[in-house]
């Protein structure tokens, strides 16, 4: 068996789209049309490029001043074992948190709209049992997962938003600064935790192919920002704001509201693999995620033995929530707008910094041999 | 992988095919089908709802075919059940006091406000439905003169026997009618939420519950009411015109030939048939299928901070019957028929932007749609405030309408005498 795994460029793109994209069948329209009203969209299509770039840029300068090595092994190298270890505590608290809140979300989403008398506990425990497996078969098996499904993705997505075009309603647009380009800028601004699950590539970036991060990255990216974009773009057309701020699921509801006649409608159901596989990736990757982070903070030479623990964790944190509301409102309004941007932009910015100002500390070809790599 | 792997894994995943699914699952022959429901103001509690069921067995038909037959019969496709109740839910609950069967409202085709209970208010009744996962919102939205469990009981179909087929069939008709509005739940919540315009739900009535208009002398077939159609047979159940509503509340009334108006400058119209009076011809009609030929286009500006609306609407169509046989199909006598139609449409507008203003203070066309792009801000759209704008707008309309074939016929011969 091979000890690291080698994620193709596809495969990697695929894996970081999905994790940054999935929650587009989530709540996270809420903040954004809160905020910028009809001028929501363009929060987003500023937002994302900008956010994700500069994220990005952030993660391509410190792999390549470590070239080999995961954040997590960078970060031992510039900040020493125990500031490192506070850090690698974010790490993992950002994929808990995110991975659990997300969990719970997409449960609830099925007992809210397909399987209504189904507890919410047994939603979570399959979903998470499906992930456990994907998880412990490693990071290879879910971006394989992702790439396959990746167009069929995609397809199933446009054909829901492109299904609601008759009841799009261009002047719904209008005003078209929203609440001002002041408040537009404040959203984006305090809203950038959106994109912090780009952060996913510092954790995989060992198994990229040399010299494809700022690539992988570029087209995460480019194809979060026409998602994320458009769905909210697509929710402001059909349901005009103030409406929009009521809907919970724009997905969901968008799916609903496809009518193409007698006989082509209540079609949401066609659109469940999607979702289930979104939510699937997803979960797998940030338990994986958090598993092989904690096992880097504390040099262990295997991660494997730690998912079941990260399991039981990420229920933990989607039980947490009281209740769906609350559950949204930590994702979108804790995690996002504190946890994410201090975690996945502030922590980078400090080694990146530290390694500037001390560039001895910085890697070199060796660097990358310290790593234990995948060993699982 | 390894096989130890495979053991631990394997029970997980079949675990996680197993689980799925088992739960929320309903019997196609333990579920009771609403497909129309009531909301009356209640005489025994606040509300009285009532819902119209589908009996599969008697759309299904008895072996060998024929199914159908109303609410009497032995093959009859629907019944229908009143309750009081203090809000719909629990009257949707109450069902199950006597249906055997679950009632759910998936299949929900129309719901139906008496014009008592529309007129003191629908917003606690119609908003609640937004978040009910059964309901949908491509379910239409109707008024009725009378009560709405009177409308349900009467209402049976003739040519379907699947009451929602019916409902869909008939409220579908926006699409080659200029009388039916195009209100399904969707845009009727979508305008009930917005600053720049009203909503407008179906008019319906049972047959002759209106007086019928008296004396020959042609009157356009759009001035009728729903109930006061002047016809013979058919189901008991018409649809004509709109209910206007403001602020939740119900204010106004439209006949069909207004609806086809407000479906013309809202865009929403698709086709009618207008019999115009002959320009030579006293008593004769010149017939034309009218359709639109591209958006209306709507532009509002502020002059002294009263609205100045323009609107213009493209229409197109083709002459159907020329009665008097006068040669208005030569191309140098179209365009009186084109003058002739646009006169008419205008004149009938002007009637009804001086009603939406001065008796409705509702802006039923739709043309704050184009006040939003007089604002760069959602707050400052608020503080433009529209619906307080409308009644005091300058609104001038329109219409520009082009004859473009003139059916089988090149022209009409003259009789020999």
């Amino acid at each position: 068996m091979r000890n690291k795994p080698h994620l193709g460029y596809a495969e990697a793109v695929a894996l970081v789209t999905y994790f940054v994209v999935s929650k587009v069948f989530l709540s996270y329209h809420l903040t954004i049309v809160d905020g910028a009203a009809t001028g929501a969209w363009q929060v987003l299509l500023f937002l994302v490029p900008v956010g994700g770039g500069l994220l990005l840029a952030l993660l391509v300068a410190l792999e390549r001043r470590f070239p080999g090595l995961s954040i997590i092994e960078a970060g031992e190298v510039v900040a020493g074992p125990w500031l490192n270890g506070l850090f690698a505590l974010g790490y993992v608290a950002f994929f808990l948190a995110v991975t659990g809140l997300q969990l719970r979300q997409f449960s609830e989403r099925i007992v809210l709209g397909l399987i209504p008398e189904m507890p919410v506990s047994v939603a979570v425990l399959t979903f998470v049992g499906a992930a456990w497996a994907a998880a412990y078969l490693g990071i290879e098996g879910i971006a394989r997962t992702a790439r396959m499904f990746f167009w069929f993705e995609w397809i199933s997505f446009a054909a829901i938003l492109l299904g609601t075009v008759t009841f799009w309603d261009g002047d719904a647009l209008w005003p078209l600064l929203g609440n001002g380009p002041l408040a537009t800028l404040q959203t984006g601004a305090v809203n950038v935790g959106i994109v912090s699950d780009l952060f996913l590539l510092a954790v995989v970036y060992p198994f990229l192919p040399a010299g494809k991060t700022g690539a992988v990255g570029r087209a995460a990216v480019v194809h979060s920002t026409l998602a994320l974009t458009a769905l909210v773009l697509v929710l402001l057309l059909a349901f005009p704001y103030p409406v929009a701020r009521e809907i919970s699921l724009p997905s969901y509801e968008l799916s609903r509201l496809v009518y193409l006649g007698r006989f082509g409608q209540r079609l949401e159901t066609l659109f469940v693999p999607m979702w289930g596989i979104a939510a699937l990736v997803t979960t797998a990757a940030g338990l994986w995620a958090a598993a092989y982070t904690i096992s880097r903070a504390l040099r262990l030479p295997y991660w494997r033995p730690l998912v079941p623990a990260v399991v039981v964790l990420t229920v933990a944190v989607a039980f947490a929530a009281p209740n769906v509301p609350a559950a949204v409102r930590w994702d979108n309004e804790i995690v996002r707008r504190l946890l994410a941007p201090a975690v996945t932009f502030g922590f980078p910015l400090i080694l990146l910094l530290i390694s500037l100002w001390s560039p001895r500390k910085a890697g070199g070809p060796d660097a990358g041999r310290r790593s234990p790599g995948g060993k699982k | 992988m390894s096989r130890r792997l495979s053991r631990v894994l394997a029970p997980v995943l079949g675990l996680c095919l197993l689980v799925a699914g088992c739960w929320g699952y309903h019997e196609i022959d333990e579920t009771a089908h609403v497909v129309a429901l009531g909301l009356d103001r209640g005489e025994h509690n606040v509300l009285t709802v009532t819902a119209q069921i589908v009996i599969p067995k008697g759309i299904a038909g008895p072996p060998g075919g024929g199914g159908g037959g109303g609410q009497s019969g032995p093959g009859k496709t629907f019944f229908t059940t009143s309750v009081d109740a203090p809000t719909f839910y629990s009257a949707l609950e109450l069902l199950n006091a006597y249906v055997d069967r679950r009632a759910r409202l998936d299949h929900v085709k129309v719901i139906v406000f008496s014009r008592d209970l529309a007129r003191e208010g629908i917003r606690r009744w119609l908003e609640p439905l937004a978040r009910y996962r059964e309901f949908r919102r491509s379910t239409f939205v109707m008024v009725t003169a009378g009560r709405a469990g009177d409308l349900l009981e009467k209402s049976a179909p003739i040519l379907e026997d699947n009451p929602a087929k019916y409902y869909e069939l008939l409220f579908l008709g926006y699409k080659y009618t200029e009388f039916i509005p195009l209100a399904q739940y969707h845009y009727f919540y979508n305008a009930h939420k917005s600053l720049a315009q009203v909503p407008v739900a179906i008019m319906g009535g049972l047959e002759r519950s209106r007086p019928l208009p008296e004396g020959r002398e042609a009157k356009s077939k759009g001035s009728y009411s729903a109930g006061g159609v002047p016809r013979r047979g058919g189901g008991r159940l018409e649809i004509m015109g709109g209910a206007v509503f403001r602020g939740g509340r119900m204010v106004g009334e439209m006949d069909g030939d207004e609806m086809g108006i407000v479906n013309m400058l809202r865009g929403t119209f698709r086709r009618t048939i207008m019999s115009l009076p002959d320009p030579h011809a006293r008593g004769e009609f010149v017939v034309v299928d009218v359709r639109p030929r591209r958006r209306p286009k709507v532009e509002v500006r502020l002059a002294g901070g009263v609205p100045v609306v323009r609107a213009r609407v493209f229409l197109e169509g083709d002459i159907m019957a020329i009665q008097s046989g006068r040669p208005y199909e030569e191309p140098r006598h179209i365009p009186l028929i084109e003058e002739e139609a646009a006169r008419k449409l205008e004149r009938e507008a002007r009637a009804l932007v001086a009603k939406s203003q001065d008796e409705w203070q509702a802006d039923v066309f739709g043309f704050g749609n184009a006040a939003r792009r007089l604002v760069p801000s959602w707050p400052a759209w608020k503080r433009l405030n529209w619906p307080a704008l409308y009644p005091d707008a300058d609104v001038h309309i329109a219409f520009d309408f082009r004859i473009r074939r003139t059916g089988l016929l090149h022209e009409t011969a003259g009789l020999r005498e």
